[in-house]
This record gives C-alpha cells, sequence and structure tokens, in this order.
C-alpha cells in the first residue's frame, strides 16, 4: 500500500499590510458594529499594485511554487504534474482567465516541462482538493509526485466590498475578511510515518451550494462575493465535519481520541467561526479538541490556501506534529486531512 | 482493473442557455441510463470551462450536483456515501484529465462510480450579451459519462448486466495511460478571460475569446503528432480505431482521421465548438449510431489552448452498443 506525504510546502505573502480599521474608513456606508471585534480580523495583507511589480494570482502562484521547490529533493523539471487550485485566475490588472489553465501557465513559467497539468477549483478547499486529488494519483502510480499551488488576489472582492456595501447584513461582508497570499505543496510518496498523509476526505453537500456565490458585481466594474452568513454558518452545517469525520474514524476502527492529533487547522474565517468549529466537534467526537492553530488575525481568511498558509506559519517557530486540516468552503464542502508532519522545513 | 464508460449522455437541447442545466441534465440522463442513483456516485468532477455569468465559486459541480440531488446534506438525508463535487479546468482537454483523475480514484477504491459532467454556454445564458463578448465560439450544450471499474480490486467479478454478459471480465478492458503533449514554444493560441478594462457593471454578461489565425493548423499538428504518439506507445493499429477528437472546427475531426488514415466520428448539426464536452459527445453519437462496428478500439484525443493536447485508447469491456 503506497502512503503519500508532504515533501515541500511554500508560502508567500504580499508586504503590504492593510488593517480592518483601514478598510472599514474607506466605506461609504460603515457599519454600526465593530467588525474587527467581530472577525477578530485586525490584518490582512494586499497584492502590490504598482504596474513594475504588480501581484496577481499568478506571480502570487509562482512565488509559492518557486518557494517550495526551493526546498524540495525536486526540480521543477522532475515534477510530473502541476495542479492550480485557486479561485481568482487574475494575469494582470484586468483579465480574469478561464483558459488556457493556470497549472499550464505556471507549469511552463516554472520550467516543469514533463508535467502533466490541471486546474482544480473548489472554493477554499481547493488546494485541499488538489492534495486529495494528488494523493489518490499517487496511489493509483499516475504520477510519483507532483505540485499543488495556489494563488489568491482575492482582495478584489474587498474592493467591491469597500465600494458597495450599503446594509448592515449586507451578504458582501464577508469579503471585508479576506487577504492576499499564496501556497504550494509538493507531494510524493511516504516511507515513513514521520512523514505521512494518513487520509484525506472531503464531501459536498451541495443543498447548500447557493449560499456563497462569487461572480463579477452588476453595480461597478469588479468581481464580488455574496454570502448569506446566517446560514452558511447555522449550527447544522456545522455538525458536517464531526458528523462526517465520525463515521469515517468508525469505519476505520478509530475514533478521534485515538487518533492523538497535536494540532487542529481549521479554515481560517475569523476567530468566533474557529471556536464555534472547535465547539461542535468537541460535542460530537465526545473528546477534547487539540491545539487549534491560526494566523486569522493578521492575515484575515486566505481562501484556497488557508490551511497551508498556517501549517507554514506554524513550522517556522514550532516543531512538526500530527495535524487534522478541516475544510470548509463553499459547495459547501467540508472533510478532513490527516498528516504526520516531522521534517518539512520553512 | 481498468475504468470503464458505464453510460454516456447529452443535452443538446438549444433553448436551455445554462451551463449547468445543461451538465445537470445530461447527468440525470446519463445516471437513468445507467440505472445508478445519485446517491451512488462518489465522485462528480465537472470539466465545463465556460459558465453562467462567469461564476469562480463555488465550484460550478456543486451547483451541478444539487440539480442532479447527490449527496445533499449528509446529516439531514442520510446515505451509505458522502460525495464529492469539484471542478476540473482545462479547456478542452478537461474531460480526459478527468477520466485520469477518475481512474485514480476507482483504482485505488476510493470511489465506485465517478460521474464527469461537462457543458459550456456564454456565461450572459440568453440575456442580451454585453457588446464586448458578442463573438463566442463555442457552442451551448452540456454532456456526461459514468465511469466505474472494469474488475474489483481483488478480482471480484461485478454482477451481470440486463442482457446476460458478465461485466468486468476482461483484465485489458476500459481507458489507457493518458498521454500528454505540450507546444513548449509561443503563444498559448487561445485565451478566454473576463475582460476587466472593459466590462463595467455588465460582467456576468460577457467573455472574450481570442484565437491565434493559425491556432488551429497549431492545434491540427499537435493533436495528430499526440494520437501518433498514443497509437506507437499502446501498440494500435489505427485503421483499426476510431478516433473520437476536439471538433474546434466542423471540419478538425475529419482532417485528423485524413492525416491519420482513420476514421474520426464526426459531429452534424452542432452550432459552434463543443469545447468541454466534445469527446464524450463524439463518443456518445459513435454509440448511438453504431460507427464504432469493425473497430477494435477506440482513441480519445482532445485538444485545447495551451497549446496542448491529450489522448488515451479505450478498449471497451462488452461490445460497444447502447445500454
Amino acid at each position: 500500500m503506497i502512503h503519500t506525504r508532504f515533501e515541500s510546502i511554500g508560502a508567500y505573502l504580499p508586504s503590504t499590510v492593510t488593517s480592518t480599521r483601514e478598510l472599514v474608513s474607506q466605506m461609504r456606508n460603515a457599519p454600526p458594529f465593530d467588525l474587527e471585534d467581530l472577525t477578530g480580523i485586525r490584518n490582512r495583507r494586499v497584492h502590490d499594485t504598482r504596474p513594475e511589480s504588480y501581484e496577481d494570482s499568478f506571480v502570487l502562484a509562482l512565488r509559492a511554487a518557486e518557494d517550495a521547490l526551493a526546498r524540495s529533493r525536486y526540480s521543477a523539471d522532475q515534477l510530473d504534474i502541476v495542479i492550480s487550485a485557486s479561485i481568482t485566475r487574475f494575469r494582470g490588472p484586468d483579465r480574469f482567465y478561464f483558459e488556457p489553465s493556470f497549472a499550464l501557465m505556471l507549469k511552463e513559467s516554472l520550467g516543469a516541462r514533463a508535467a502533466i497539468h490541471f486546474d482544480v477549483s473548489n472554493a477554499c478547499a481547493g488546494m485541499l482538493t488538489g492534495v486529495m486529488v494528488l494523493d489518490r494519483m499517487i496511489k493509483a502510480g499516475v504520477v510519483r509526485n507532483g505540485l499543488v499551488v495556489s494563488g489568491e488576489q482575492i482582495t478584489a472582492i474587498t474592493d467591491t466590498a469597500v465600494r458597495e456595501i450599503e446594509e448592515p447584513y449586507d451578504p458582501q461582508f464577508g469579503s471585508m475578511t479576506v487577504g492576499d497570499s499564496a501556497a504550494a505543496v509538493i507531494l510524493d510518496e511516504s516511507t515513513s510515518e514521520a512523514d505521512r498523509i494518513h487520509y484525506v476526505e472531503m464531501m459536498t453537500c451541495a443543498d447548500y451550494a447557493h449560499l456563497c456565490i462569487g461572480m463579477p458585481s452588476d453595480r461597478s466594474t469588479g468581481i464580488a462575493l455574496y454570502t448569506d452568513n446566517h446560514q452558511m454558518h447555522k449550527e447544522d452545517r456545522l455538525m458536517l465535519w464531526p458528523t462526517f469525520q465520525t463515521e469515517l474514524l468508525s469505519k476505520m476502527g478509530s475514533s478521534f481520541p485515538e487518533e492523538q492529533f497535536d494540532y487542529v487547522i481549521h479554515h481560517q474565517v475569523g476567530t468566533r467561526f474557529i471556536k464555534k468549529v472547535s465547539r461542535f466537534g468537541a460535542e460530537i467526537f465526545q473528546a477534547p479538541m487539540p491545539e487549534s492553530l491560526a494566523v486569522v488575525e493578521e492575515y484575515g481568511n486566505t481562501s484556497s490556501t488557508s490551511h497551508f498558509v498556517v501549517l507554514h506559519e506554524h513550522l517556522k517557530t514550532r516543531p512538526g506534529g500530527k495535524f487534522l486540516l478541516v475544510p470548509a468552503a463553499s459547495g459547501v464542502v467540508t472533510g478532513c486531512l490527516s498528516a504526520t508532519v516531522s521534517s518539512l522545513e520553512v | 482493473m481498468g475504468t470503464a464508460i458505464r453510460a454516456t449522455a447529452v443535452s443538446t437541447d438549444p433553448a436551455v442557455r445554462s451551463s449547468i442545466a445543461h451538465a445537470a441534465t445530461a447527468a440525470r440522463e446519463c445516471l437513468a441510463r445507467a440505472g445508478v442513483s445519485a446517491d451512488q456516485v462518489d465522485i462528480l468532477i465537472n470539466a465545463g470551462v465556460y459558465r453562467d455569468a462567469n461564476m469562480a465559486e463555488p465550484a460550478m459541480s456543486a451547483l451541478i450536483q444539487k440539480e442532479v440531488g447527490m449527496n445533499l446534506d449528509f446529516v439531514k438525508y442520510p446515505s451509505s456515501k458522502a460525495g464529492l463535487s469539484f471542478d476540473l479546468m482545462n479547456g478542452a482537454c478537461g474531460v480526459l484529465n478527468a477520466v485520469q483523475v477518475a481512474s485514480a480514484f476507482l483504482d485505488t477504491g476510493s470511489a465506485e462510480y465517478v460521474l464527469v459532467v461537462a457543458a459550456d454556454a456564454h456565461p450572459s445564458t440568453g440575456a442580451t450579451p454585453h457588446p464586448a463578448g458578442a463573438e463566442f465560439p463555442y457552442a451551448t450544450l452540456g454532456a456526461a459519462m459514468l465511469l466505474d471499474r472494469t474488475l474489483g480490486p481483488s478480482g471480484r467479478e461485478r454482477g451481470s448486466d440486463p442482457s446476460g454478459r458478465e461485466r468486468g471480465s476482461d483484465p485489458a478492458a476500459g481507458f489507457g495511460r493518458l498521454h500528454t503533449a505540450t507546444a513548449s514554444e509561443g503563444s498559448p493560441g487561445l485565451e478566454g478571460y473576463l475582460d476587466l478594462a472593459v466590462m463595467e457593471q455588465f460582467g456576468r454578461h460577457q467573455i472574450t475569446v481570442e484565437r491565434d489565425s493559425d491556432y488551429v493548423d497549431r492545434l491540427l499538428d499537435l493533436t495528430t503528432a499526440a494520437v501518433r504518439e498514443c497509437a506507437a506507445a499502446e501498440g494500435l493499429e489505427l485503421p483499426r480505431t476510431l478516433l473520437v477528437t476536439s471538433q474546434p472546427t466542423p471540419d478538425f475531426a475529419a482532417e485528423i482521421g485524413r492525416r491519420l488514415g482513420t476514421q474520426a466520428v464526426l459531429l452534424d448539426g452542432i452550432h459552434g465548438d463543443p469545447h468541454s464536452s466534445a469527446t464524450i459527445l463524439a463518443y456518445h453519437h459513435a454509440i448511438e449510431a453504431n460507427l464504432t462496428s469493425g473497430y477494435d478500439q477506440v482513441l480519445f484525443a482532445a485538444a485545447g489552448a495551451g497549446l496542448s493536447a491529450v489522448s488515451t485508447v479505450y478498449r471497451p469491456r462488452e461490445e460497444l452498443t447502447v445500454r
């Protein structure tokens, strides 16, 4: 039985820091509540908009991929596959691409000549979906290794929200919480339990597919995200992950306490959301939750990269261990990735 | 153990202008033909590119999944399986990449059924397109293909089909390896994008598609070379092989067939390039019109922007007939 592992991880965060207070001060219709207090998000990174050093989804993705490759045993031309998993597909200040695939453009820029390429798109679960796909492709012997990368110039939706929000319960409020970033991981076969993806399983509960829609605005020039936050984060939705993982573990003859996770990484929606999800987990698993890692206060919700930005940040100062990554994405998508990480460098 | 096509279906009603509706219609029809319920599908992969209102989130697959009624809520409506869906985008090649991914899930025992769908539509979905997006070369339609295993993981035979034949008894049956060829130099040949510089508040109604003047010629050369390489690697006799290809222009498939000295499936009555749906559409037509008799196998070849081409052989596990 082949297992896979995270062989290398890379990340890139733009240097410009924008605070929630600054953003709120730019709004035409500032909310009656304290957005920073409500979300726990103080700052986020915003892409460089200077023409000579412009950072779009593509440039961000490239930086993270190069970062991952710099510490990988593989050079770009040894990669068997490149999967791009971003929601945003900006290349240049004015173009949002549908084809060619971002994976092809990235593969060419990186020099991954031999690689298969395609994009996987699954909202904020995009990178985890890419990892799941790659895990199965390595296990099936289709490829030996591969890169999953995502560059998110997601603050495009913030620009629209700042311009357009009118109501205290405006469906664009979620757009005020995001931050730009990029992340990349390289996977290959695991030969030691000390570095292994134990399982990665996900599901989409499509009854709620309409609760969060990203598309061009019909009021101004911009891309917008419209979320029914009340429905999206309703308690019923939060039961999906622990119920799913409980059934999975029971089929595997295990239980949450037996898994002995050191850390859990939730999707970085906001500090209250993360606490709430963990609380539901503890109730349904009937077990204490491992330490929850977060970067949301400083980086905001970085969309499809969030789990890997957190993991990368954690490894800068602290040791590896056994991690549980839990997606929560439009669709709605949830699930679990269990991995032991020991020798990843950042 | 291989990956087999259990059923296919298409959605071509010209009154339907939505990519979601086309993909979902084809998906439902495909499941009905296979006698498989939506709850039995483990994974739904959408390979469509051009979509309603230029949506970027959620995955279009989630909206299609909702229409199909697959795993709507794992807690509220418990079923034996938790279905997953996602989009896989790679222009006209996406469907064959989706088959490649589906095979990995089927081979590793992570899925029993994978449903691959594709559909393209102008983002305006029938509303008056913004002038900047008026020239749209793609056909508005959709297609679906249900995949399963030819043989269980431990040599377990699957049940017999209604005709009494043992299904899944041929270990060589199914899709072969996917071969990829990419032109390493020059322009991507074709680009499809939303142009924020001109969209104003009409971004949901416009899309820009730019084709180089030599795009189709380069694509023909690349696809021909890709098919030759695949045929050589798989040891195929091309005259005994039916070609199922992309159809970016009405005479593309015929020209590939002429260059390679074999028959390609030709599609009539399609207005525009069937793009992401093309290979399923052509295969479906071949089965419906019984074009497969006399051939040992089908060779799928898709080509698109980048420029890149993918090809794979398909050996049916039983007679190539409508199930």
